[in-house]
């Protein structure tokens, strides 16, 4: 008897076969753990890539908006993550941002200093900290950081004619302007500029930050 | 037909590929932000003592100038890795990865020290051999542990010998011992002025009785 293959059926075959060539010439063993961890994100070269932590506003402890420098500082309410890279290089988020100077350092981290905003970075991890229980917003800690942030500006960097900052919390691409993205607990943002990478789809917080 | 087919075969594997491969994300664990600009990243919980700290930045200081410069990442939950947390308890993916990382201007020797295990980066064929037979020690303190005797391990079977470290309980002691001996040291001189003080006034007092009236 002759066997009939259906149009359809060798469709799916061939895909079938197709994709386990895929997996075979790849050596990576598809559904195998290994396959999904990540490959490194490099950071970028130059000052771009490295701002410094404060402006002239918070070198003089000056309110900010409606944000001022306490001493003591409030309490942390809650930690969110900022991650900024440009042009598929890494920015590093630095430590002592919202923190007045002389500030008192160890290793890469920032202790204390003059007195701290309600929202600061002690560490270089992009964990932002949230202290006061007035809303805040990532604009807020662009001023406070004194780094330009816009629909087309970054730090340093402007997106490419015809294109917009892209900024992703969690997974999802913000449309509206970046300065409105509300800092809550725990909210992950990933803030793009030029060669767009995919997020990442968690960010583990600690219980709390370092210091 | 036949075109429609091989379009078909040709998204699969391309979303086969894809989906297999690894994947370039956003940059997000800890590690990589502070190693550069210090020797040692430590959990955030479980914490280590401050002192196991300073001798892990100690062993690190002496192994660099013992011509062995390393960086040590202790990670003792997911939450130590941020946006990797699938690293954890795969401590050798995690070193190529973080090294990788850290080696962006020249190659960066590296130890990461997870609960199950260790894992190396440019530490060179000897000294990655050297840290197979090492077990991790249980505990914050007890990882802190593991990594200052996997330095010195690793030195050692790369030829590098580390000499005694501040924090390691010997030889130079450091500003720490003296920061804890000094105030015992001046009590004592002090005491033992006190006392002697005492002795002679005492001597003085039987030396009056003692003379005849």
């Amino acid at each position: 008897m002759k066997r009939v293959v259906r149009p359809a059926r060798r469709l799916v075959r061939a895909a079938v076969a197709l994709a386990a060539l895929g997996c075979l010439a790849m050596g990576s063993g598809c559904g195998h753990s290994r396959t999904h961890l990540p490959e490194p994100l490099f950071f970028g070269h130059g000052p771009r890539y490295h701002p410094p932590a404060y402006g002239r506003a918070v070198a003089a402890a000056r309110q900010i908006g409606s944000l001022a420098c306490a001493n003591p500082p409030a309490r942390t309410r809650f930690l969110a993550h900022v991650e900024v890279i440009a042009n598929g290089r890494v920015v590093l988020m630095p430590s002592g941002i919202g923190i007045a100077p002389p500030q008192t350092r160890r290793g890469a981290y920032v202790v204390h200093g003059r007195c701290e905003y309600p929202v600061r970075t002690h560490e270089p991890t992009g964990l932002v900290e949230v202290a006061g229980n007035q809303p805040v917003t990532l604009g807020d800690l662009f001023r406070i950081w004194a780094q330009p942030l816009s629909r087309r500006g970054l730090l340093g960097f402007t997106a490419p004619r015809g294109t917009a900052i892209v900024a992703f919390a969690g997974t999802r691409r913000w449309q509206g302007d970046p300065r409105t993205i509300p800092l809550r607990e725990h909210t992950a943002l990933t803030l793009e500029v030029g060669r767009v990478v995919a997020p990442r789809r968690r960010y583990a917080f600690p219980p709390n930050p370092r210091p | 037909m036949l075109k429609r087919t091989t379009l078909l075969a040709a998204a699969v594997f391309a979303a086969v590929a894809i989906g297999g491969a690894a994947v370039a994300l956003g940059d997000a664990d800890p590690a990589s932000d502070v190693l550069p600009v210090q020797n040692v990243f430590v959990p955030y919980q479980p914490r280590i003592s401050t002192s196991k700290q300073e001798e892990l930045r100690g062993v690190t200081a002496a192994a660099a100038k013992a011509g062995f410069p390393i960086k040590i990442a202790i990670i003792a939950t997911p939450d130590d890795l941020g946006g990797v947390p699938d690293f954890f308890n795969k401590p050798q993916p995690y070193a190529r990865y973080l090294g990788a990382e850290l080696s962006f201007s020249k190659p960066q020797p590296l130890i990461v020290v997870m609960p199950n295990g260790l894992g190396t980066y440019q530490v060179g064929p000897k000294a990655t051999a050297a840290a197979k037979g090492i077990t991790v020690e249980q505990g914050a303190d007890g990882m802190a542990n593991t990594a200052v005797k996997a330095v010195q391990r690793l030195a050692a079977a790369a030829g590098h010998k580390i000499g005694s470290f501040k924090g390691s309980g010997g030889g130079s002691g450091g500003s720490s011992a003296l920061i804890f001996a000094g105030p015992l040291v001046l009590l004592a001189i002090g005491l033992a002025v006190v006392s002697y003080r005492r002795m002679g006034r005492e001597e003085d007092e039987l030396e009056e009785e003692e003379q005849p009236a």
